[in-house]
């Protein structure tokens, strides 16, 4: 375990780790540019140098190992010159640009001029002119102007994605970044390469010119399009989602995540959301209506039904919501008619999955559905009895809460004649689609960023997601759905704050006893039995060679 | 404090009231020209050069805008009366340009930051004109082909 100093402060590390960890470890900033936590050591951006005593020249204290009795200095003229220095040479040919580069207002070496240098150029011949608007594959545009040829995308690549196709050619100032002539950059983890660049080089298509950084608001949530979970900040601006980033949790994903989590929040801002509540009248077209009227005629059916009303719970709810279902069904309509139907969404063939952070099961909640719903109905037949008694057409009332569900099902053709026979069908949804043309009453659902609330992960990390901004239009939390049809039953209703749901589950149900909101946090907690799987999250010893740079 | 007779008649304090009045009007009547009114909107006062008056977006020689939508004059702009949406262009033509410039003039408080802000000289207030009424507020909200009319300017201001 050596010993060092640095800045006059003594730390002790493990050994193998570096300088610059041992700098980070007592809170000390040495700027960076090719270092990345989780990447491989590359040492070719010279930005992180550092004044070692009884070494003549200044080292790169990302690739220096920490020895024992070290004296380093970070800010001494010596360094303060190199630093002043290095950030010169790197901005020699680059375009500053940041009027229209993505990056700025979030750009490290925006930032680090300002920190660093913050003087004027002192170059009197032309820069070196380079492509720069480069079509490097489905996701990403690349501008090899702004390039300063760092390699961090191309270790992320090689290390995580198994993919070489991008690489640096040509010598000296001419060098860029690019890929195989006529091969595209199309991987399922390349926007982490937009991530990990420390300037505006490699931007994301799909935010290109959206908006500027600054706008953007940071809701902390988690992604919901497949069982990992992925912890994501959603960034937002005026009730409309810009962009979702990993946001860093290293007992789930580490600093990363997947392009189809990335691009899937689209719908939130859709035109096919559900705005309104619908009716289907006496010539079966649906019409606008309100959720007073809609609450009442709800309320109708369900008298009318008594406990043979029945209910479909979906794996992308929320614990809390599915909760309040199972107690509103159990409790409120004393019905053993309701169930979830946890098989995965679409077609089984061409579904991605590897052993990285794609999951090939696509619900974030499944896990939640086999936790909570047994707690009020342990048999568990109540999905086969739903059909049998739609099919019989003596099912008055069914409340699906699912909108995937006929994509769900295996026997697709049945569920829809099934469901044809229903007398009141009651979907609520976020999107149209075919369901809800088949609905006599359909209900706006908020997304999962307009909601508050848990979602147990596969291994039994319980993570929490946090609203971003109100429900668009009139759609309402499924959580709040409950509460308003008992209150519209003449039922006596309790407040319905997702933390009280919460802690009630918790002292309900083994599985979550203990936890809490503070408990959960920002990071998840496991739940009894619970236990962290996570795949490889950083390039560490016991990797193959590290990448060629 | 209480009036003496006289103050309390009044007509000697009318009279005293009257003569300004009417001395003027005799100055007046000698000397048109000194006459401190002007027949507006036959006459016209000219604007002092740093008056802040309608904005305008500067073109380059191609007829294209200046601006690049950095949205600094956006993030500048105390009253939130700017909105930009920004478009990639096609090869050979400006990599990022507003397809969408709104100004509000009925949230614009004419301070001039989005001016100062600009890192392009795209936008000036340098028409001289203040903005005219308009029967609805959708009249009020000025896009890119309002902002790009403007009468000659006789005196442009130096950019900042």
């Amino acid at each position: 375990m050596p010993k060092l100093t640095i800045d006059g402060k003594e730390v002790t590390v493990e050994k193998g780790q570096t300088v610059m960890n041992a700098a980070e470890k007592l809170g000390i900033d040495i700027p960076r540019f090719c270092y990345h936590p989780n990447l491989s050591v590359a040492g070719n951006c010279r930005m992180c140098l550092v004044d070692i005593e009884k070494i003549p020249k200044l080292l790169t204290s990302c690739t220096t190992e920490a020895a024992e009795g070290m004296v380093v200095h970070t800010t001494t003229d010596k360094v303060k010159d190199a630093q002043r220095v290095v950030l010169e040479f790197l901005l020699v040919n680059h375009p500053i640009d940041c009027p229209i580069c993505d990056k700025a207002g979030e750009c490290p070496l925006q930032d680090q001029y300002y920190k660093f240098s913050s003087e004027p150029s002192r170059m009197e011949v032309e820069k070196t002119h380079k492509p720069k608007r480069v079509d490097l594959g489905p996701t990403i545009k690349l501008d090899q102007e702004r390039c300063v040829l760092c390699t961090r995308c191309v270790r992320f690549l090689e290390e995580f994605a198994d993919d070489h196709s991008l690489g640096t050619v040509n010598r000296g100032d001419r060098t860029i970044l690019t890929t195989f002539p006529g091969q595209p950059l199309d991987n399922v983890y390349s926007l982490n390469t937009v991530d990990v660049c420390p300037v505006g080089a490699l931007t994301s298509k799909d935010f290109r010119f959206k908006k500027r950084v600054w706008f953007l608001k940071k809701t902390p949530s988690i992604c919901t399009f497949c069982a990992t979970g992925c912890n994501i900040n959603v960034e937002h601006d005026e009730g409309h989602v810009y962009r979702i980033r990993p946001r860093e949790n290293d007992g789930v994903n580490g600093p990363w995540m997947c392009d189809t989590g990335r691009l899937e929040y689209t719908f939130v801002n859709s035109e096919d959301r559900v705005k309104c509540c619908l009716v289907r009248g006496e010539d079966h077209r649906q019409s606008r209506s309100g959720w007073d009227e809609v609450l009442k005629r709800i309320a109708e059916a369900i008298l009318h039904a008594g406990n043979r009303a029945a209910g479909i719970a979906s794996p992308r709810m929320t614990n809390e919501s599915l909760y309040e279902f199972g107690r509103f069904f159990q409790m409120t309509l004393k019905s053993q008619r309701f169930a979830a139907v946890t098989s995965d969404i679409g077609p089984i063939e061409g579904r991605r999955a590897d052993d990285f952070l794609i999951r090939a099961d696509k619900n974030p909640n499944r896990r939640g559905v086999e936790e909570i719903l047994p707690h009020f109905d342990p048999q568990g037949e109540a999905l086969q009895k739903i059909l049998e008694a739609a099919e019989a057409g003596k099912l008055p009332f069914l409340l699906i809460l699912d909108q995937d569900l006929l994509s769900r099902v295996e026997d697709h053709q049945r569920w829809h004649s099934a469901l044809e026979k229903v007398s009141c069908l009651v979907v609520g949804s976020t999107l149209e689609n075919e369901l809800t043309k088949m609905a006599h009453i359909v209900l706006p659902l908020a997304s999962w960023v307009e909601e508050e609330g848990t979602y147990t992960r596969f291994d039994g990390r319980v993570q929490r997601v946090w609203r971003a901004f109100p429900a668009r239009g009139e759609a309402r939390e499924t959580l709040a759905l409950f509460n308003c049809v008992a209150a519209a039953l003449g039922k006596k209703t309790q407040a319905v704050r997702p933390q009280a749901v919460f802690d009630e589950l918790a002292s309900r149900i083994r599985f979550y006893g203990g936890l809490s909101y503070p408990a959960i946090g920002k990071d998840g907690a496991l739940g009894a039995g619970g236990e962290t799987v996570v795949p490889r999250l950083s390039y560490g010893p016991g990797s193959e060679q590290p990448a060629a740079t | 404090m209480s009036m003496d007779f006289k103050e309390q008649v009044y007509v000697v304090e009318i009279v005293k009231g009257l003569m300004i009045t009417i001395r003027n009007l005799l100055r007046n009547m000698m000397n048109m020209r000194g006459m401190p009114t002007i027949s507006y909107p036959e006459i016209m006062k000219a604007v002092a050069h740093r008056y802040r008056g309608r904005h305008r977006l500067t073109q380059k020689e191609d007829g294209m805008l200046k601006c690049t939508a950095c949205m600094l004059c956006a993030t500048a702009c105390p009253a939130k009366c700017i909105q930009i949406e920004a478009k990639e262009g096609a090869d050979g033509e400006a990599e990022k340009y507003p397809s969408l410039y709104n100004i509000d003039m009925l949230e614009c408080v004419y301070c001039g930051l989005c001016v100062e802000a600009c890192p392009c000289d795209a936008i000036r207030m340098d028409t001289g004109i203040h903005p005219p009424p308009a029967d609805s507020r959708e009249k009020f909200i000025y896009r890119i082909e309002d902002l790009t009319t403007y009468p000659e300017i006789k005196n442009p201001r130096d950019p900042v």
